[in-house]
């Protein structure tokens, strides 16, 4: 009981980092409308686009983010092929494929995103990038966390 | 008998003294309103002897743009009476078109040094708004108000006496003017080559759509400015969109828009471009709605020209980079002129988000600006017409920048740069230049000598 209790402490967390990556996304959506309506935060935008190009958005790390999203998505989707085999396994309060569900649904997004990348005329391009980013993370780290309750039960 | 000559020298009398009272109020009110004051007039003689006198000062209501030179009263030269402030009728009403308070209009008043304890000398052209001013100013408690009712129109029929205006006058065009031109009347200067309105302002055409001067085109500093340090884009990119707007090296330009110094921005690089007739609309989109001119919100799309006439850039001496920069602070007879606010020359702030360094250029002296990155006050007046050209220089003399040096103008990214340039410009001076990269392409070197705090000269 106490565990669930725990784990249940936990998820509500998770939820919260969800709900705030979601806000992170409709915010580069609005730093997109904003951008186009003023001067000023266009060329701010301009400047930090520049600060993420040379940091966490160089043209290495979209390489390894682009396709370690490929990986992450053809690994989730064995998984769930072979989900009955980790169903016994796994902690009944962690709802595991629909965290899997989601990584594939935000790599795909992050995928798609990276890959037109160099194409796109949006200002805010790449802060929404950074938004999936974020949300997909939350979900690996949900995910082994869930693994990690289950090694503990 | 005697009783009846004693009442007749009693009615006399009376007569006498009721007719001896009557005369001595003749002129005179005790009523306070201004209407009944007493008028007192100046000649043209006895101005013309006062005219360095600092007991006295003479302010001109007319337009701006009459101050400044343009003849509309049939006057023989265009201009100001030598030593007369600027102060519009049109001042007096605020933008609902009602009259200030007193508070605000002395204020405004002093701030143009037209005080109470001197002898305020009022004209206009003909004499037709003087009383109004006269009025407004008894009002306010200026006691000495003389009234100068022969006018500019008089007092330039006389080329013995003394007159100014900016010298590029016909650069600064005025409403009127611009709606003679629409409507084919062949305004007063205009070279009859053809011409394109445009209304300059960044990015999506919001301020354009929802209102602007009839065929109007709208010009995006995006096409001749780029990242990232927002310098003039490449000569061929700015032949491009001079031709794709029609515009050849002999096209009259008219640029505007709701804020100036996007407008003056576009002039300098039309100018560095080669177009030889560009003109700022005084006061901008404001200027024209003000006076109550139709607008349109239809969209105009320009019919593009096939060759500019010139190469470009015919006048590459009026937009510098960093290498010129960095010569004119060598040379002796130079002086780069920071057109930032004054918490930006001092180091206190960079001004924009997006520049982080802070300071000035090392030895550039401040040629004023505003309050902040996207404000000019210094050189505009209440109505965001140009200021007066005389205050400008002044403002430039306390800091040496004066006509006979080679002057480089810099801001940011070169917008209120530009502003000052062409203000330089309308008042003839001719060794001038913007400086495109600025604080912000400067601050990016490391090497770049910079200052911080005030000045030590």
């Amino acid at each position: 009981m106490f565990k669930a209790y725990k784990y249940k402490r936990k998820k509500m967390f998770f939820t919260m980092l969800e709900f705030i990556s979601l806000i992170l996304f409709i915010m580069g959506i609005g730093l997109q409308i904003l951008a186009q309506r003023s001067m000023g935060i266009y060329r701010d935008l301009v400047y930090r686009n520049q600060i993420l190009a040379e940091s966490i958005l160089s043209h290495k790390l979209l390489w390894i983010y682009k396709w370690n999203s490929l990986i992450v998505i053809g690994i989730s989707i064995v998984v769930l092929i072979n989900n009955k085999k980790f169903s016994l396994i796994i902690n009944p309060y962690f709802n595991w494929i629909g965290s899997l569900l989601k990584i594939i649904i935000l790599s795909s997004i992050l995928y798609t995103l990276i890959s037109y990348y160099h194409l796109n005329t949006w200002i805010a391009y790449p802060w929404i990038i950074l938004s999936v980013i974020f949300a997909a993370a939350i979900q690996y780290i949900k995910l082994i966390y869930g693994f990690i309750l289950t090694k503990n039960r | 008998m005697n009783k009846k000559f004693s009442v007749l020298a009693l009615i006399m009398i009376l007569a006498v003294g009721f007719g001896i009272l009557t005369g001595c109020s003749t002129g005179k009110t005790t009523d306070s309103s201004v209407d009944a004051t007493e008028k007192a007039t100046i000649t043209t003689n006895e101005l013309a002897e006062r005219l360095d006198d600092e007991r006295f000062v003479i302010i001109d209501v007319r337009t701006s743009a009459e101050y400044n030179g343009w003849k509309l009263n049939g006057e023989k030269r265009g201009g100001h009476i030598k030593g007369a402030i600027d102060f519009p009728i049109a001042w007096t009403l605020n933008d609902e078109g009602q009259r200030r308070n007193d508070k605000e209009l002395k204020e405004l008043l002093e701030s143009k040094g037209v005080t109470s304890d001197k002898t305020t000398v009022v004209y206009d052209g003909k004499g037709e708004k003087v009383q109004e001013m006269v009025d407004i100013l008894k009002k306010l408690g200026y006691e000495n108000v003389l009234s100068y009712d022969a006018g500019l129109v008089e007092w330039a029929s006389n080329e013995g006496l003394p007159m100014d205006n900016l010298v590029n006058y016909e650069k600064l065009v005025y409403p009127q003017w611009v709606k003679a031109l629409i409507n084919n009347e062949n305004p007063d200067t205009y070279l009859g080559k053809g011409y394109k309105i445009l209304e300059v302002s960044w990015g999506e055409p919001t301020d354009y759509n929802r209102g602007h001067i009839p065929g109007a085109i709208h010009l995006d500093t995006n096409k001749i400015e780029e990242e990232p340090l927002w310098n003039r884009v490449s000569n061929e990119d700015i032949e491009k969109m001079l031709l794709e707007n029609g515009i050849t090296h002999d096209t009259t330009v008219i640029l505007y828009g709701a804020d100036n110094t996007a407008a003056a921005r576009g002039a300098s690089i039309m100018m560095y471009a080669g177009v030889e007739d560009v003109r700022l609309l005084d006061g901008g989109y404001k200027a024209w709605v003000d006076g109550g001119f139709e607008v349109e919100t239809e969209a105009q799309t320009p019919t593009p020209a096939k060759e500019f006439g010139v190469k470009i850039p015919a006048h590459p001496e009026y937009i510098i980079d960093t290498k010129e920069a960095k010569e004119i602070l060598t040379d002796e007879n130079g002086e780069l002129v920071s057109i930032r606010s004054w918490a930006e020359y001092l180091g206190e702030t960079s001004g924009y988000t997006y520049i982080k360094p802070k300071g000035r250029i090392a030895g550039a002296v401040w040629g004023h600006a505003g309050s902040d990155p996207y404000h000019m006050e210094d050189y505009r007046n209440i109505d965001n017409t140009m200021r007066n050209f005389h205050e400008i220089a002044k403002n430039w003399e306390d800091w040496e920048i004066t006509p006979e040096k080679k002057l480089a103008f810099y801001c940011g990214t070169g917008w209120r740069a530009s502003e000052a340039f062409f203000d330089a410009y309308l008042m003839g001076w001719e060794n001038i230049a913007v400086y495109d990269g600025g604080w912000y392409e400067w601050s990016m070197d490391e090497n770049n000598p910079v200052e911080i705090g005030e000045p030590k000269k």
